[in-house]
């Protein structure tokens, strides 16, 4: 019984051995300044997480500060950052899932206001100095804020759920509509906060637009997991005429359209969910193509996709991130404007903008 | 072989003492036993097996209350009435199989069960088996849900018991047993009518809270019905309807919820055993599992529906060679389909064999299995294991197990619009494990003592990845390795004596138990558990030798206790470590611990009445934490519990 029990106790002795340390080990923080060149990221989060973020990368020092919101204002900035928007020398975040524009300063990132309440925000637009837009989805409107008050004043009702991101272009504000019931695309007098007119385009459910070193207006449309096929389509916004209409494969899925910084380039990003080759990858055509193109600019790397792009208007670098399925801080990679990878950056969890500074 | 009589006496007789203390009455009956020979305790060296006494504790609650404080599993919970699953070793849910009468119920849309739907009052008998065999398809271990065997002995007994929570929750159970000599029913119903209702701080909005839309509606049924058709055969029917509606609460960072679900489940088990039809025993298992699942947010305008119709069989004939040696092969088949517009289907079928062999040596027990399945999807490897116990010293059993397992995507991994992924490849897990059992008796004290270390390496490991479109992946080979430890002590204040007309070799107690004397206990749960990833095919993925998130590597439950005749008095205190909520380590809820208080008081009534009531203080310091992100769980609350029962 006595070897018994000794065995017991050392075989008992070994359970409270562990190699781990349970406290976390958090990344050093960086030492990057906020106030050099760089770009800010908008870091998304993961949906449900309430883990939408901030980062900085300094440009000079080739750094990342992550969590720069909570840092700030000891608090998450919220479930789901879909965009970010510089006005009046402010940042607009809108969160989608959570419902709500937090509006921060543009130099110390302390909020100075949430607007609460805005039904599942997406992109925010200024139109005059004391007026925005902001689209919403699952819901059919867009809501008019008071710049000075920063309330809600009035909600412009369209035909469809999901509008989405917006352009000011003539003194008109033309808005996407990403349902896939919707094959228009509105045009609203900012003066009036009324539509104008409503341009049929040939694809449905629009989400993105850009405008190019003509004025000319360009719209991405499609869903393509609702099956509705994606098109490019470019418009004349002096008399809404449509251009043309390029016609995607039913089977990729574009989106983030951008002009590079001489707006003659577009570059958009499409997307494969399974990280496979094709249809994923960044890629670009001049305003003046006729055809898409087929093989991408940068493409995917095998299991990942990309989710954001931006290009440095000074250097015309190419900015990337890769959210590695969100459950996880992105990576950022920077390329020439060849394509070159020359960095790679370590930011927060889903980056979907970048903001040069 | 006599010692060993004594010691199942004596161990039989305590717990006996143990489960009286809160049941009829000083004397009770327990069914007739029949030791037949020397059964080695190779099966139990890797299970855990929840204790009556703890049962009745939860008799008002759902089963994730209870494996959160009495198991080594970790139970994941999105909130009080919402979604909870369980992690054994550092696994996925769908890693778990959740077995009841041997059949996997996991949901073969989502491959997981939730234990918020379970009430714990509708089962007698729970089991965890930590570890994979072959046997039990799946890859970290398992649940076992099961009733006592049907007697077949003329009795009518019945139970009623109500509870009401603190947090605004009513419960109402009922179980009535009705046997002959040929038939043996069991009905159980269950009844929860809740609002879930509490106040917290929500640090995410810097205020006092109520949590609010978490309403919820449970109802369950349970029917045993066995029919002794020969001495050696019976036929049984075994029916578990269960319906829960509920609301799903906003989370702390959200200002309101408009979603609701609603889960149905109807699943039957047609179950024929034929014992010792020489050296053959045989048993047929069909069943057929109904699943309905809605999913509504008026929000968002969203609502979804899933139907599913499960069909298992399971044909297991088992010869007895000698009396040392067995061997079984097992037929295993299932179609599992979706119904609705998508008509997607899982078809598999195959045969597992075991062997076992005792006394090697006279001190080594051992079985092994081999399965070999195959699907109409995808190709499956070959499974098996092989698990060794050594009795070391005459108290303390060494074990050791190796294995090898595969997990089968789930429906919704092959086919969830958007996103499904019809190329994915089954996990793929190897699994090592070694540990000792250290049993002693002596009149007054009981030590029971379990410890194990493991390591389980899984290949193909899928990962949902995606944000607004979700995507199953083979990405991850992940290595699990840990530790865990089980302790029990029971001591007696005073010393037992026990009636001499109990016989040893063949036992049958009828009315002749003593009054049980006070006792001591103490029970240990330890588990230390690194589930880390170590391959990827992400490109610069930051979660290599980073924890799984929601896998706590440490977890402790400490409960002592004193029972006597009409009192049970427990207290458990429960920690649980940092739980990482991404896969890069970056984020982190933070460590909780919980006392929870447990008083239970039997009045004796009449011969054959009992009435037993029961209070249970739960979070006593009122702890705030949080089960997973935005979700925080109540402060201090009770659970009030009445049974009566007749006999």
């Amino acid at each position: 019984m006595v070897t018994q029990s000794k065995i017991l106790i050392t075989l008992l002795l070994i359970s409270c051995i562990s190699c781990v340390k349970d406290i976390p080990n958090p990344t050093t923080k960086s030492n990057a300044s906020t106030s050099n060149k760089g770009v800010l990221l908008l870091n998304e989060g993961a949906y449900g997480m309430n883990n939408a973020e901030i980062s900085f990368l300094d440009l000079e020092n080739k750094l990342v500060t992550n969590s720069i919101f909570k840092s700030t204002n000891n608090k998450s900035l919220g479930d789901v950052a879909q965009s970010m928007t510089i006005i009046n020398a402010m940042y607009f975040i809108a969160v989608n899932n959570s419902s709500k524009i937090v509006v921060i300063n543009l130099t110390n990132f302390s909020v100075i206001a949430t607007i609460e309440n805005v039904q599942f925000p997406r992109s925010i637009i200024q139109i005059s100095p004391t007026k925005a837009y902001v689209t919403s989805l699952y819901y059919p409107s867009i809501s008019v804020l008071d710049l000075n008050t920063l309330k809600i004043t009035n909600k412009i009702t369209v035909d469809y759920n999901n509008t989405e991101q917006m352009i000011l272009s003539n003194g008109s504000v033309y808005c996407t509509n990403w349902d896939t019931a919707s094959n228009l695309l509105y045009k609203i007098n900012p003066n009036t906060d009324v539509i104008e007119k409503r341009i049929s385009l040939l694809g449905r459910a629009s989400h993105s637009i850009t405008k190019d070193k003509n004025g000319m207006l360009w719209i991405l449309s499609g869903n393509k997991y609702k099956n509705k096929s994606s098109y490019l389509t470019c418009i004349n916004p002096t008399n809404d005429s449509i251009l043309k209409s390029l016609a995607f494969p039913s089977v990729s899925d574009p989106f983030r359209l951008t002009m590079n910084p001489a707006h003659d380039t577009l570059y958009f990003i499409q997307v494969n969910y399974n990280g496979g080759h094709d249809y994923n990858g960044i890629y670009r055509m001049s305003i003046e193509d006729n055809t898409l193109p087929s093989m991408a600019f940068i493409p995917a790397q095998l299991n990942s996709y990309y989710w954001a792009i931006g290009i440095d208007t000074s250097t015309h670098h190419i900015f990337v991130s890769d959210p590695k399925g969100f459950s996880q801080q992105s990576t950022i990679l920077e390329f020439t404007s060849s394509g070159q990878l020359i960095q790679q950056y370590q930011a927060g969890i889903g980056v979907n903008t970048f903001l040069f500074r | 072989m006599r010692m060993i009589f004594i010691i199942l006496f004596i161990f039989l007789s305590s717990n006996t003492n143990g489960q009286k203390s809160t049941t009829i009455k000083s004397t009770d009956t327990i069914r007739q036993v029949t030791v037949i020979g020397y059964k080695p305790p190779i099966e139990k060296s890797i299970e855990q097996i929840i204790d009556s006494n703890i049962q009745k504790w939860h008799s008002n609650s759902n089963l994730q209350q209870l494996l959160q404080l009495h198991s080594n599993v970790f139970v994941k919970n999105y909130g009080v009435s919402t979604l909870s699953t369980i992690s054994i070793r550092g696994s996925s849910a769908a890693q778990t199989a959740v077995r009841w009468h041997g059949i996997n119920i996991n949901n073969a849309i989502t491959g997981i069960t939730d234990f918020s739907t379970i009430p714990v009052s509708l089962f007698d008998e729970y089991s965890i088996q930590y570890g994979s065999q072959a046997s039990n398809n799946s890859l970290s271990g398992g649940l076992n849900l099961g009733n006592k065997s049907p007697t077949f002995t003329k009795r009518t007994q019945v139970a009623l018991a109500v509870g009401y929570e603190s947090i605004e929750n009513k419960n109402i159970a009922s179980t009535c047993i009705l046997s002959t000599s040929k038939i043996s029913n069991t009905l159980k119903i269950n009844y929860l009518q809740g609002n879930n209702r509490y106040h917290f701080y929500n640090a995410d909005q810097d205020r006092q809270d109520t949590l609010d839309h978490a309403d919820q509606i449970q109802l369950g049924i349970l029917n045993d019905f066995n029919f002794k058709c020969s001495p050696n055969q019976i036929i049984s029917l075994h029916s578990w309807f269960q319906k829960s509606t509920r609301q799903i609460p906003p989370a702390t960072f959200e200002n309101y919820s408009a979603k609701n679900e609603n889960i149905e489940s109807f699943r039957n088990i047609l179950d024929w055993k034929i014992n010792q039809l020489g050296p053959f025993s045989f048993q047929t298992k069909i069943g057929l599992l109904l699943e309905n699942y809605t999913y509504e947010d008026s929000l968002i305008f969203l609502k979804t529906n899933a139907s599913l119709i499960s069909v298992p069989l399971d044909i297991i004939s088992t010869y007895r060679i000698n009396h040392r040696q067995w061997a079984s092969l097992e037929l295993i088949a299932n179609h599992a389909q979706l119904r609705g517009p998508s008509q997607a289907s899982l078809n598999r079928a195959g045969l597992l064999a075991s062997y076992s062999i005792d006394r090697i040596f006279k001190r080594i027990n051992l079985k092994t299995s081999l399965q070999y399945e195959v699907t109409d999807v995808f190709n499956l490897p070959i499974a098996g294991s092989i698990l060794a116990n050594m009795k070391l010293f005459s108290k303390l059993h060494f074990y050791s197990s190796f294995s090898r397992n595969y997990r089968m995507p789930t429906l919704n991994e092959l086919y969830y619009n958007p996103g499904g992924n019809i190329q994915l490849e089954p996990e793929i897990a190897k699994n090592i494990e070694g540990g000792f059992q250290f049993k002693h008796y002596i009149p007054r004290l009981s030590i029971e003592a379990d410890q194990n270390v493991y390591y389980r390496k899984v290949d193909n490991w899928i990962v949902w990845y995606g944000n607004a479109i979700l995507t199953p992946h083979n990405i991850l080979g992940v290595n699990s390795r840990g530790l865990e430890t089980n302790l029990s002590f029971k001591y007696q204040l005073k010393t037992p004596k026990y009636n001499p007309q109990i016989e040893l070799i063949e036992v049958e107690v009828v009315n002749r138990s003593i009054k049980p004397n006070p006792i001591l206990t103490f029970n240990l749960l330890y588990a230390y558990t690194l589930s880390t990833t170590q391959a990827s095919h992400l490109p610069n993925d930051y979660s290599i030798g980073k924890q799984l998130p929601y896998v706590p590597r440490y977890q402790l439950k400490i409960n002592p206790g004193y029972q006597n005749a009409n009192w049970d008095i427990q207290y458990i205190y429960a920690y649980t470590g940092y739980r990482f909520v991404t896969t890069d380590e970056s984020q982190w809820l933070l460590p909780y611990s919980t006392s929870n208080i447990f008083v239970s008081y039997r009045l004796p009534l009449l011969a054959h009445q009992a009435i037993r009531a029961t209070i249970r203080v739960q979070n006593l310091f009122s702890e705030t934490y949080q089960g997973i992100i935005g979700r925080t769980m109540p402060g201090r609350n009770y659970t009030l519990g009445l049974l009566y029962q007749f006999h």
